[in-house]
């Protein structure tokens, strides 16, 4: 077999999409998740969706198309509130009764932080997390979001105020 | 919009203001104390926040996900595992003198089950390319009108934690739906539209010296969104 033949086999292109998403998930495996946990409150829902965003991403490096970073975190936060939605005793993500269990590493401000957030709808979580902790910016994060940037800037000064209020309660 | 508003917009994404921007920024915090104190908070927060990106990803994640990437190679291997079980089996049979045997293997043996192929749920795409949707008839086995809205509404930018505000009019069509980037699939396409649908866009942030006056767009009047007519879930969101 030349190599021109073997370009366009479908275990080349099977090792391609494979390989890229290895590559994916080298930069953005634990951004994501941390990203997930923040939004559903919950490791193993985060690891679910985590898991099942990359598998989406595979689908779609097979069929070569792109997959970049504001389609991983889009796809995972509908994925987070599906998953809420589809749970029998449903509970919103606005609704965070719990918050994941704290890590040995964790400080007691994290946590306190933690609970904060908890308090706080998605979409404030979300925007919150994005803009300070991934620093992502306004557009970047109106694809995620499917909003306007001027609605990310309103959007995250308003969690600001609603996170201030919440966190100082602790 | 009072004046402290816009500049706190500012302050959410300094690194994105223009230096003509940051330099009337500066000026304003300069003499502005209340301005100074949100920055000063966003800051705050930020160094809050940031310890939260240390969580550690589940040892097990990476290889769910290429296990069950790699299953359709499995699935491969097995189905020729099975021939080669049929064929020493039939062998072995037939060699014994019980040629009415072999075939009763091989049957048995068939119901063997497959790997499965690999099933992935789809969400949201990244595009707000535009759309086709071919009208069709509405096939046993989908999801029922009702279901598609109420799901709409919970991805519905319109309807802020699935609350659908007054004068809004919703409307569903199921057809084949298609864009530049998504495969074509039977879906709902939900519309939330009417004078209750008031989207707020861009303020364009504060203008530079010189320039024209900013003329504010107008608010998106129209929010649809899609659902996947098999399996319910979210498939995109076009505001227009």
């Amino acid at each position: 077999m030349t190599v021109r033949e073997m370009v366009g086999s479908p275990i080349e292109a099977s090792e391609t999409a494979r390989s890229r998403l290895i590559e994916l998930m080298n930069r953005y495996e634990q951004p994501l998740y941390a990203f997930l946990v923040v939004l559903a409150g919950d490791r193993e829902v985060a690891g679910d969706c985590a898991q099942e965003t990359f598998l989406r991403a595979y689908q779609n490096l097979m069929k070569g198309k792109p997959v970049n970073v504001q389609w991983l975190y889009k796809v995972a936060r509908h994925r987070a509130i599906d998953e809420f939605h589809h749970r029998p005793a449903h509970v919103g993500l606005e609704q965070i009764d719990e918050i994941p269990s704290p890590l040995p590493s964790e400080s007691v401000e994290t946590v306190a932080v933690r609970r904060a957030l908890a308090r706080l709808s998605s979409e404030d979580r979300e925007v919150l997390y994005l803009a300070r902790v991934d620093r992502f910016k306004a557009p970047e994060i109106a694809v995620m979001l499917g909003i306007r940037p001027g609605a990310v800037r309103v959007r995250l000064h308003r969690a600001h105020a609603r996170f201030q209020h919440a966190y100082g309660e602790e | 919009m009072n004046r402290h508003a816009k500049y706190e917009r500012m302050l959410t994404f300094p690194e994105d203001l223009l230096p003509d921007e940051h330099t009337q920024l500066d000026r304003h915090l300069d003499e502005c104390h209340s301005c100074r104190s949100t920055a000063d908070r966003y800051s705050r927060h930020e160094a809050l926040l940031r310890p939260l990106a240390q969580a550690r990803t589940p040892a097990t994640l990476r290889g769910a996900v290429l296990s069950t990437v790699d299953e359709p190679a499995s699935r491969f291997r097995g189905h020729r595992r099975r021939l080669v079980l049929v064929s020493v089996l039939t062998a072995s049979l037939v060699g014994l003198g019980l040629p009415v045997a072999g075939p009763l293997a091989s049957a048995a043996i068939s119901h063997l089950p497959f790997v499965g192929t690999p099933r992935y749920k789809g969400h949201g795409y990244t595009s707000k390319a535009l759309y086709t949707i071919t009208p069709r008839p509405i096939p046993p086995g989908t999801v029922g009108e009702q279901q598609a809205i109420s799901i709409a509404l919970r991805h519905a930018e319109v309807a802020p934690r699935g609350k659908l505000p007054p004068n809004v009019q919703v409307t569903a069509r199921f057809g084949i739906y298609s864009d530049v980037t998504y495969d074509s699939s039977p879906a709902w396409i939900v519309t939330f539209s009417g004078p209750g649908v008031n989207i707020e866009n861009d303020d364009g942030g504060i203008p530079l010296p010189g320039a024209p006056p900013y003329v504010q767009p107008p608010p998106d009047r129209s929010d649809t969104v899609v659902i996947d007519g098999k399996t319910g879930q979210f498939l995109e969101e076009i505001v227009s």
